[in-house]
């Protein structure tokens, strides 16, 4: 416990540090594309944090360069080729620095891994009748038994989700309120450690620091999802490249997390298959003609395929556009009856809201909603992440989601258990901390 | 889904570095540095391989010094001294033209004023340049307050006690009170308002001497002595031209008056003829 406070309380003095030096770059590093926005910060008050933890303030942030490469060297959000993928981070970042004019030395990072996990963890504490403090609050997170079952596994994010007072559920701040018995359950979202060991040291060949790190099917929700929604329960699916993921919100609380390896580089791959085309050409017609929903047409809508020979005299191939939805159809209809799997295994039925937010490229497919709202019978909508200050037109679609969810994370971060101080850490300041509360609520 | 190109350049590790650089202050510093080192070199090599540069470096010198030492000689046209009689007036002027000769320059006038200050008669000098070559020069001078007999030569000395000249034999001085004793070129401010006080008898007076650090005697042409007191001087002063003028034809037959205790002032009378001339006597009286 204690070794995993000071590894995520040196990452957060990273991201103070970083915060302070004015700009810094976020980098969404996905199976299709690595796309790097440099924001520059300044210090606001900050409105939305209760953890003693934490600076009082905020930031306020401007997107001042923002460039986009084509992936190389990652695959299912892990590295594979270390060379490949340094270069594709140093094309990134040189394009960003030279459109934002300053030099990058500390990057949040986001990425979306098939091997995430998350796993709801309670715990409790008793004392006598009183009001609820935030060393309380800190008693009991402390509690949490954050023991992993696998030591490969590194934990990225320890939300906590929902406190109850005396069996009282649904507290989002406790402090302050009478009572005899303290709960709270905590979501613990971790993925394999080598993978972010990977990252680092990749981030580190490329002279980069890394000041913070966020898993994309989280901060695409912040960025996507309307705050009613997440009051009151949402499914955001990141229909990624090469994976999928859902998170849940509830009470503007992730709730719950998960991911599959199949993605949009799937279906491409499949339709590269089925028509003997190179995947650039197979990506292409997925775009451009691609679709999910049959209509009466389709027979007679033919699309020629593009060639890779040069002979002039050769025919050229062409297809009906009904036989490459029959490509795609299926392997959507795969990656949505595993997505449901998930959804049933969170138990996101039993939440009041049950709206469907789609993000992430996949989500640009023709006809998507329409499919998923059938296939999944919930109110469907596909979300266009929040506009941020700065931000080229050309970046903002549901693929710079994850981004510019890193970047609203990165201004106002969640608390998370590591934004509290347990009680071992109290030990002698605690009088110091009192008077000078005392003070500053009297004068 | 996109098209990004799938031949989209990295820059290389080594080009990634060097970009990351150029941000930093001080590499872009060192870079301007190098840069223009190295123009400088290459000029040098090739644009003006034939020039010695220590040659032209003498001959702008030269040319400089060309320059500097005709500014020099059209500087000073006329020297204008006011405030100091003829012989001081003569010594500024040659003075300032000896200086001229040595090469100053006009914006050097605080070295010269140094040099006229230099000179003892001068209290305090202003030097002027004007730019038609005319040398201003406002001279307050030390006027010449007393003689001091001092290791058997005659001392003149102003009101603060700076000797102005010093001359072998008494000539021409005569109309300066004349003081011996020791520490008495000390005492100046003090004689002359003594002198002062003393008024129409001052031509009776051979000399002063200052006596023990601490009073005054003054001597007599006619060998009178006046003892005069450390304290209360104007009222020994008062009994001494009280004295003078009441007992005139006493005075050769005495000695000394003496008036350290003014209330109970003593008369010596003389039992040997007097010296004649006090030229020979004031020999050895120095203190």
């Amino acid at each position: 416990m204690r070794k995993l406070l000071q590894s995520q309380r040196q990452l957060r003095q990273k991201r103070l540090a970083a915060i302070k030096k004015g700009t810094v770059a976020l980098i969404d590093l996905g199976s299709s594309k690595v796309m790097c926005l440099v924001v520059s910060l300044t210090e606001i008050d900050q409105i939305n944090s209760f953890s003693t933890g934490k600076s009082d303030r905020g930031v306020s942030f401007r997107v001042i360069g923002a460039s986009t490469t084509k992936s190389r060297g990652i695959r299912d959000g892990e590295i594979y080729e270390m060379r490949e993928a340094e270069s594709a981070i140093r094309t990134v970042i040189q394009r960003a620095q030279k459109m934002a004019g300053c030099l990058i030395e500390n990057v949040f990072l986001t990425f979306s891994s098939g091997t995430q996990k998350s796993t709801l963890i309670s715990s409790s504490i008793e004392f006598i009748q009183r009001e609820v403090t935030e060393l309380d609050i800190g008693h009991v997170l402390s509690k949490v038994n954050l023991v992993n079952d696998d030591l490969k596994r590194e934990i990225i994010h320890a939300l906590p989700v929902n406190f109850s007072i005396d069996e009282k559920h649904g507290y989002m701040d406790p402090r302050g309120i009478s009572g005899s018995k303290l709960s709270v359950d905590v979501n613990i979202v971790s993925i394999r450690s080598d993978i972010i060991k990977n990252m680092v040291t990749c981030l580190n060949k490329c002279d980069l620091s890394l000041a913070g790190i966020a898993l994309a099917p989280y901060v695409s929700g912040q960025s996507s999802l309307l705050e009613d929604e997440m009051q009151i329960g949402v499914v955001c699916i990141d229909l990624g490249a090469s994976s999928s993921s859902i998170s849940i919100f509830f009470r503007k609380n992730l709730i719950f997390s998960e991911s599959i390896r199949i993605g949009g580089q799937h279906i491409t791959s499949d339709i590269m298959q089925a028509f003997q085309i190179s995947f650039l050409a197979a990506e292409r017609l997925k775009v451009l003609h691609g679709g999910l929903m049959p209509a009466n047409s389709d027979d007679r809508e033919t699309i020629e395929l593009p060639e890779n020979n040069t002979d002039l005299y050769a025919d050229r191939r062409s297809i009906t556009k009904s036989e490459l939805l029959g490509v795609i159809r299926p392997r959507v209809e795969e990656i949505f009856d595993s997505l449901r799997t998930l959804l049933d295994r969170s138990d996101f039925e039993f939440l009041p809201g049950q709206k469907v937010v789609l993000t992430g490229g996949g989500s640009k497919l023709a006809n998507i909603l329409d499919f998923t709202s059938i296939f999944l019978a919930k109110s469907t909508r596909v979300a266009v992440p929040m506009r941020i200050q700065g931000l080229p037109v050309s970046t903002h679609g549901p693929e710079a989601a994850a981004a510019i969810g890193l970047a609203l994370n990165l201004a106002q971060p969640q608390d998370e258990l590591w934004d509290f101080k347990a009680p071992f850490e109290h030990e002698g300041d605690e009088l110091i901390r009192r008077t000078w509360r005392w003070v500053k609520s009297n004068w | 889904m996109n098209f990004l190109k799938s031949n989209d350049p990295a820059p290389s590790r080594l080009y990634y570095k060097i970009n990351r650089l150029f941000y930093r202050l001080w590499f872009r510093l060192v870079l301007i540095i190098v840069f223009l080192v190295a123009s400088i070199l290459v000029s040098k090599k090739f644009l003006f391989k034939d020039i010695d540069l220590n040659a032209e470096i003498r001959f702008l010198s030269e040319e400089s010094s060309a320059i500097y030492k005709g500014l020099t000689e059209l500087s000073i046209t006329r020297i204008s001294v006011k405030g100091a009689q003829e012989s001081l007036k003569k010594e500024i002027i040659t003075l300032i033209e000896n200086a001229a000769t040595e090469g100053f320059s006009a914006l050097k006038a605080q070295a010269l004023r140094e040099k006229i200050e230099d000179i003892r008669k001068v209290k305090k000098a202003f030097v002027k340049f004007s730019t038609d070559g005319l040398v201003n020069v406002n001279v307050i001078e030390r006027k010449e307050a007393v003689v001091f007999f001092n290791n058997d030569l005659y001392e003149v000395l102003d009101s603060n006690g700076v000797i102005l000249s010093i001359k072998q034999n008494y000539e021409g001085l005569s109309s300066f009170p004349l003081i011996v004793g020791r520490d008495a070129s000390k005492n100046i401010n003090a004689l002359l308002e003594l002198v002062n006080e003393i008024g129409a008898y001052q031509s009776e007076v051979l000399y002063y001497e200052w006596v023990g650090e601490r009073r005054w005697d003054i001597h007599m042409k006619s060998e009178l002595v006046f003892k005069l007191p450390e304290n209360n001087l104007n009222r020994g002063l008062k009994v001494m031209r009280m004295f003078l003028r009441e007992s005139n034809k006493l005075s050769k037959t005495v000695f000394s008056v003496d008036l350290r205790n003014i209330d109970k002032p003593i008369i010596k009378f003389r039992k040997v003829p007097p010296v004649k001339y006090i030229g020979t006597n004031t020999r050895g009286l120095s203190g």
